[in-house]
């Protein structure tokens, strides 16, 4: 087993025990079974290489975190675990398709140092959201919200707009071959 | 790559609408971090690809079960790429030996990969489709392609036994000196007759013995002259004829044979042209020279397996491509269904030679060998010797032969010399 795929593996036990000790804290405690079969899940996914068990991992734990509503700080960890978790996963996939790897100790420590750094500045933002209490009006928070909302949808046509220029150039490609 | 950021993109958007309806600010908080981590990904993208990819293949031209190396250097004119892919995409039916293919790794700015790797040339012309370099943020949201590289292929020829001789009798000849005898006095070789001295002839021509003979006249021999053929080579590539694939299919041997044969003939200076029908017609117009030894070569390495419906039958060869009493030569296993075929070749006068791998032998060696296989062997045996005597009866000589001999043996043993049994039946090769 390959160093990712070990912090994979730690990191979807971290996000599961997070949840389970938040769902026991706000009195959930017939919850944390199903999650120790989702995480079950996970592992016999991880050993057979699944791209979906993540991914199934990481919106089942988002949606049961914004249901069942946890401790926040728990919910925040359990998150930031998950998101590890899926990201690792897939780094993981993306090295084993690969015939060689130019220093790959090299590659995984670099892509652990931009996921700490990308965890580490969301999950402290979030902590720091959760201490800090700003009081507005409702228009104010829907203006906000709105303005989360358009930047998200500009983020998502540029991703769309990206991945239609990758399938433009291999559609190109495949015709020159042809 | 996409669906990463779209799974993303929906959580994010997912806990904003809780939190906004809920009016619960823990779910907005919560939001963050895939909301950071989506930024991250988005900040870092790679832009616009400047990588430049240099090398190739070493030879573009091979010999079968030669190794072939492939070096590429990729170089970045552009920013630091954290995650790149050089892939190399290495068409199928070659075989890699060693090295990568496929190569992941941070690029700096003016820096520089290399990939390299072997392949073992097997019989063909094969087209590189380019080096595939995806280039993709830390975490793999959002990528950038670029296909370079593309434009080179390996050429390689089929394998070519040396052969010593090949003795045939085409009744067609060329105008050119070469090796065939033309029937036609002259200079030359082989005794052809005697004729009256005419003013101009070599002394050493006199026949003496017959000039003593009639006092008063002079008569000279006459040989007879040796010109240069026009050959048409026919390689059958049906699916339905050639069972079997790789380096032991009967199209393999076929290949081999042909271009045997092209390097002999050429050499002699006859004119020589390729016909390989299969799933479409791959036509080389009868020329000589060296020049025309490369198309040869070019089209027998192109050659493989095809089917189509225009072709499935013998009788649809465009047969007058080549001239009449061209001496043709085809190279296929045959079926029963082309015997008639072969028949109304040899009727339009044609003078034909089949060189016919032999697929029952080459298909008994992946067989078990149980009493059924045994059986159903001898049966097919006897089908291809009935066919072997009736193309005989039509004047066709069929040459079966067991690919565990060497094709250079086998020409030495049946085709360098005239065959007692062609004599016997008056045939002409």
């Amino acid at each position: 087993m390959n160093g990712a795929r070990r912090l994979a593996l730690a990191s979807l036990g971290a996000s599961a025990a997070a949840l389970a000790v938040g769902f026991v804290e706000s009195g959930a405690e017939i919850l944390v079974l199903p999650v120790g079969i989702l995480a079950a899940l996970g592992l016999v996914g991880e050993g057979r290489a699944s791209a979906w068990t993540p991914t199934l991992w990481f919106l089942t734990q988002t949606g049961l975190c914004a249901l069942i509503r946890p401790s926040p700080v728990w919910a925040l960890s359990s998150i930031a675990g998950a998101l590890a978790y899926w990201d690792l996963s897939a780094f993981d996939r993306r090295l084993a398709k690969v015939g060689r790897l130019e220093m790959p100790g090299l590659l995984l420590r670099r892509h652990l140092l931009f996921l700490a750094a990308g965890l580490a500045l969301g999950a402290g933002l979030g902590f720091a959201a959760l201490l800090v209490r700003i009081d507005s009006s409702f228009a104010g928070a829907l203006l906000l919200g709105l303005v989360a909302l358009a930047g998200l949808s500009q983020l998502l046509r540029r991703a769309q707009a990206d991945a239609d220029r990758v399938d433009r150039l291999g559609a190109g490609q495949a015709e020159r071959n042809s | 790559m996409f669906r990463r950021a779209g799974v993303l993109v929906l959580v994010v958007c997912g806990l904003l609408v809780a939190g906004l309806a809920t009016f619960d600010p823990s779910l907005l908080a919560l939001a963050l971090p895939p909301l950071v981590y989506l930024a991250v990904g988005s900040v870092l993208r790679p832009n616009e690809l400047r990588l430049q990819v240099e090398g190739g293949l070493s030879p573009t031209t091979a010999k079968p079960g030669e190794t072939v190396s492939v070096e590429l250097r990729v170089k970045n004119g552009g920013g630091r790429l954290e995650e790149l892919e050089i892939r190399d995409w290495v068409p199928p039916g070659l075989e890699r030996i060693d090295g990568d293919t496929c190569l992941l790794s941070s690029i700096v700015p003016g820096g520089s990969q290399r990939l390299s790797y072997r392949l073992l040339a097997r019989t063909g012309l094969y087209s590189f489709e380019g080096v595939q370099l995806t280039a993709t943020d830390p975490f793999g949201l959002f990528e950038s392609r670029q296909g370079l590289g593309q434009g080179r292929s390996l050429l390689v020829r089929p394998a070519i036994q040396r052969l010593r001789r090949l003795y045939l009798r085409p009744t067609r000849v060329g105008a050119q000196s070469g090796a065939y005898a033309a029937h036609v006095g002259g200079p030359g070789i082989e005794f052809y007759g005697i004729r009256g001295y005419s003013p101009g002839d070599p002394r050493r021509w006199i026949n003496w013995k017959v000039s003593g003979r009639f006092p008063g006249d002079l008569f000279v021999n006459v040989f007879e002259q040796d010109r240069m053929a026009e050959i048409g080579l026919i390689v059958d590539a049906r699916f339905r004829s050639n069972l079997g694939s790789g380096p032991e299919s009967a199209l393999t041997h076929s290949i081999q044979a042909a271009a045997s044969l092209s390097e002999l003939l050429l050499s002699q200076g006859n004119q020589v042209g390729l016909l390989v029908f299969g799933s479409h017609l791959d036509w080389t117009v009868p020329r000589s020279g060296k020049v025309q030894r490369e198309r040869i070569l070019g089209a027998l390495a192109r050659a493989g397996p095809g089917h189509s419906q225009i072709f499935e039958q013998l009788r649809h060869l465009p047969s007058r491509l080549f001239p009449p009493h061209t001496q043709l030569i085809l190279f296929s296993p045959l079926l029963r269904s082309d015997v008639d075929d072969l028949i109304g070749l040899r009727a339009r006068r044609y003078p034909l030679l089949v060189i016919s791998p032999d697929q029952v032998e080459l298909e008994a060696k992946s067989l078990p060998a149980d009493p059924q296989v045994r059986l159903a062997l001898r049966l097919a045996r006897v089908e291809q010797a009935v066919i072997t005597r009736r193309l005989a009866h039509a004047g066709v000589f069929r040459l079966l032969w067991d690919t565990s001999m060497p094709f250079e043996q086998l020409t030495e043993m049946y085709l360098s010399r005239p065959s007692p049994w062609l004599a016997s039946i008056g045939a002409r090769l």
